[in-house]
């Protein structure tokens, strides 16, 4: 039975390290594969972690909610890229500082000390992925390239160049035969995931505009890859796009912000940023966009299925991740928690 | 003959009626289209030869001092940002201006500014004439109005040029003030574009324009013959001005320029307008506004750090390739280059939604060059978390004064309006920046 509806779980989660700041914005949000654990990259240089049964607090300006530990310290910046490895032993980070660093999971956390830290980027390190076999890591970059690393040591197998401006988000396929970057110049690269080669170019469109007070975010923000390897999901400023993966058709679209993700157990996908959207989608009715009257491809239909349900404008779910059971889904949000619901 | 309504109180004489509305329509022309937007200082008789240029380069918005010229990197405060060794030993900005940090031992740099106007328009006010809105007895002019009435342009080049616009009208870019239309800068749109809506190019056209003009100098002077109006004259100026003009229209044109320079500064608004702010100085106009991007650019409350480095990689391009080409033609020792905003940005990230930095006056950043100004000095310093000055504050009149102090023109002036004296910043407070001098 596909999921029928949405249900906000009582629990909130924030982190406090006692020094005076603002909220730390929840960007990037991780469910430990084997452990009841959660953790999200953040407005810091450290990455929260949370015991999902902890004990709710009352804390002053955070309100009532778990409150969690900083682990997996950069020395400055903001970790921008967060993974944990399928078998939940690893965790890998990348950072503004150009870092990449990988920690060794043990007692329900990260060790205190990177067991390996090497530069990445020459720029911010803005997306990292595991392989599904754990082996290889996938990064994006601000220099505009993707590169391959061997999860083991982390040392570079390969530089993907490609991108014209700064790269932004890598999913692997499941089943490891691709994955995908994307980019602030509104394209999509799928690459082989064993001989690292590129297999086609998708024009998601829409490059960043950086015009103005509001500058409109487009080009590719976030994307991920459905639990069949079928679909590729990438989110720009103003729409989330469908693709077959193995045609590179868009088959739907939607009116969405910068945050996607799929359900890896059902036909879920969520977006998010200012509002979340989530939907149990009907996968049977994808098409590729029919030919406009002058043969030039034309605009998909609108995402089939079902909504499940929405959080409020301006909510900004500005991290968006299901657990590995699907019956999970988290927003890191820009007041500086991370909402749990679940998935029934 | 069309009957014109009057106002309660006007003169009912026939050929003052008339000669009034025809007058207006001059006026009106250029004050709203036609030729409009074209003013210029026609100082003609007034004008000397001198050699001292202004390039304002104005970053709408409130630029965040956290990620230009005062980077916190690994505080609480600092944000994602980091920073990078410039060409002065010691002195750190921010990671996306490697052109600036390369120039940096040729500008100077203050890192102490403080204010007191957080609102963007009030702000842009403050920052451009260096007196409060809410305090002025008459109009303020634009700083580089005063520059254009101390220092006119000689032989018929424009005085002053305004390259682009912002939202906000004449508090977002603050006119001539009490000094008049005749210090108006001249407008171009931006991009890289000389003035809209000049007559068409041709002898023929030339012809026709000078006709009238010779009609409308005539009205105007039967309009103001025993009135004793300035605006007159002050009018008579502007359309001067647009009769030189027609004949150098290629001080403009900067697709005369080669295609290496024009890449140099790379593929933007901004880049466009700092080269045709460069042809300017070069052949001799003064003094050049150039306004980096419409709509509060640099106004970051949110997603900044998604956008933040796409604006400043983007400003550093295009001012540091400006900074090369002003130096490379030897005109970087008569050209003051200044870059700044209205105010600074909060040390704390909160903003709305998706993080930002709010508006912050208390501590802030700017960079200025050239023309005499001390090269590779760093003015002031703020607090490890960037939320005071530390030391040697800078107000706005301070920085009036110093601008005023690098082109030769004594701060202490006070110029006449309607016989009253009037200080070039807020009561005369301003006192030059020793260190940059």
């Amino acid at each position: 039975m596909p999921p029928a509806k949405l249900v906000k779980a009582a629990k909130a989660y924030a982190v406090a390290d006692g020094a005076r700041r603002e909220p730390l914005t929840m960007a990037q949000v991780r469910f430990h594969p084997t452990e009841r654990r959660l953790l999200a990259a953040c407005a810091d240089r450290r990455v929260a972690l949370w015991d999902l049964d902890g004990a709710v607090e009352e804390r002053g300006k955070l309100g009532t909610a778990v409150v969690g530990a900083l682990a997996c310290p950069h020395d400055a910046g903001w970790v921008r890229a967060l993974d944990v490895s399928p078998d939940g032993k690893w965790v890998a980070t990348g950072g503004s500082d150009r870092r990449l660093k990988l920690w060794a999971w043990a007692d329900g956390k990260p060790a205190a000390t990177a067991s390996k830290d090497v530069p990445a980027h020459d720029g911010w390190v803005e997306a990292v992925a595991f392989s599904p076999d754990g082996k290889l890591l996938v990064t994006a970059g601000a220099d505009f390239k993707v590169k391959v690393w061997n999860a083991g040591d982390l040392s570079t197998l390969k530089v993907l160049p490609g991108h014209t401006r700064f790269a932004r988000d890598v999913a692997w396929s499941p089943d490891g035969k691709v994955f995908v970057s994307g980019g602030e110049d509104g394209t999509l690269l799928v690459w082989d995931g064993k001989t690292f080669e590129p297999v086609r170019t998708i024009a998601f469109g829409d490059a960043n505009e950086q015009f103005g007070q509001g500058p409109g975010l487009s080009g590719v923000h976030r994307l991920h890859v459905s639990r069949d390897s079928r679909w590729l999901a990438a989110a720009g400023g103003k729409k989330v796009d469908v693709y077959d993966l193995a045609t590179g058709a868009a088959v739907a679209t939607e009116k969405a912000d910068t945050q996607v993700a799929f359900s890896p157990t059902d036909d879920v996908l969520t977006t998010g940023s200012s509002t979340a959207k989530v939907w149990a989608y009907d996968a049977a009715k994808f098409a590729p966009a029919k030919p406009d009257k002058n043969g030039k491809p034309g605009n998909p239909a609108a995402l089939p299925g079902r909504e499940l349900g929405q959080t409020k404008p301006g909510d900004n779910a500005v991290g968006v991740r299901f657990s590995a059971d699907g019956k999970l889904l988290a927003f890191g949000k820009a007041d500086g928690k991370v909402e749990l619901w679940e998935v029934a | 003959m069309l009957k014109v309504p009057l106002l309660p109180g006007a003169c009912a004489r026939v050929e003052h009626h008339l000669s009034r509305r025809l007058f207006l329509q001059g006026a009106g022309a250029g004050a709203l289209g036609g030729f409009g937007r074209l003013f210029a200082a026609d100082h003609a008789g007034a004008a000397t030869k001198q050699g001292k240029h202004v390039i304002l380069v104005f970053m709408s918005g409130g630029p965040s001092q956290f990620e230009t010229w005062d980077p916190k990197t690994g505080r609480p405060t600092g944000g994602p940002h980091m920073n990078i060794q410039t060409a002065v030993p010691g002195f750190r900005i921010d990671e996306y201006m490697p052109n600036l940090a390369r120039l940096a031992n040729r500008t100077a740099t203050i890192r102490s500014m403080t204010s007191d106007l957080g609102d963007h328009m009030e702000g842009h006010y403050l920052a451009q004439t260096g007196h409060k809105p809410t305090s002025v007895s008459a109009t303020a002019p634009h700083w580089l109005s005063v520059c254009a009435h101390e220092r006119p342009a000689a032989g018929g080049l424009p005085s002053y040029v305004v390259l682009g616009a912002e939202q906000g009208g004449n508090m977002a870019v603050p006119g001539p003030g009490f000094l008049g239309a005749g210090h108006q800068g001249l407008y171009c749109p931006g991009k890289g574009q000389g003035p809209e809506d000049l007559p068409a190019a041709g002898e023929k056209e030339l012809d026709a324009f000078r006709r009238r003009e010779a009609l409308r100098s005539g009205l105007g002077a039967e309009f103001g013959r025993g009135r004793g109006v300035p605006a007159v004259g002050s009018h008579d100026a502007a359309f001067g001005a647009v009769g030189r003009l027609l004949a150098s229209r290629d001080l403009f044109d900067i697709t005369k320029e080669p295609p290496k320079r024009v890449e140099q500064y790379g593929p933007t608004a901004l880049g466009r307008d700092c080269l045709l702010a460069a042809r300017l100085v070069e052949k001799g106009v003064p003094f050049v506004r150039v306004q980096h991007q419409t709509g509060l650019a640099w106004d970051k409350h949110r997603r900044a750090f998604d956008s933040q480095r796409n604006l400043t990689h983007e400003f550093d391009t295009a001012v540091g390739a400006l900074i090369d080409d002003l130096t490379g033609r030897g005109l970087w020792d008569t050209t003051l280059v200044v870059l700044m905003g209205e105010f600074g940005r909060t040390p704390g990230i909160e903003g709305q939604g998706p993080p930002g930095r709010n508006h912050w006056t208390k501590s802030w950043s700017m960079s200025l060059g050239g023309c005499g100004a001390k090269p590779g000095v760093v003015v002031g310093s703020t607090n490890d978390d960037g939320t005071a000055v530390k030391d040697r504050p800078v107000t706005i009149p301070d920085l009036f004064a110093t601008f005023y102090a690098l082109l030769g023109i004594d701060p202490a002036k006070e110029l006449d309006f309607e016989g009253r004296p009037m200080p070039l910043t807020e009561n005369g407070k301003g006192k030059p920046v020793k260190e940059v001098l």
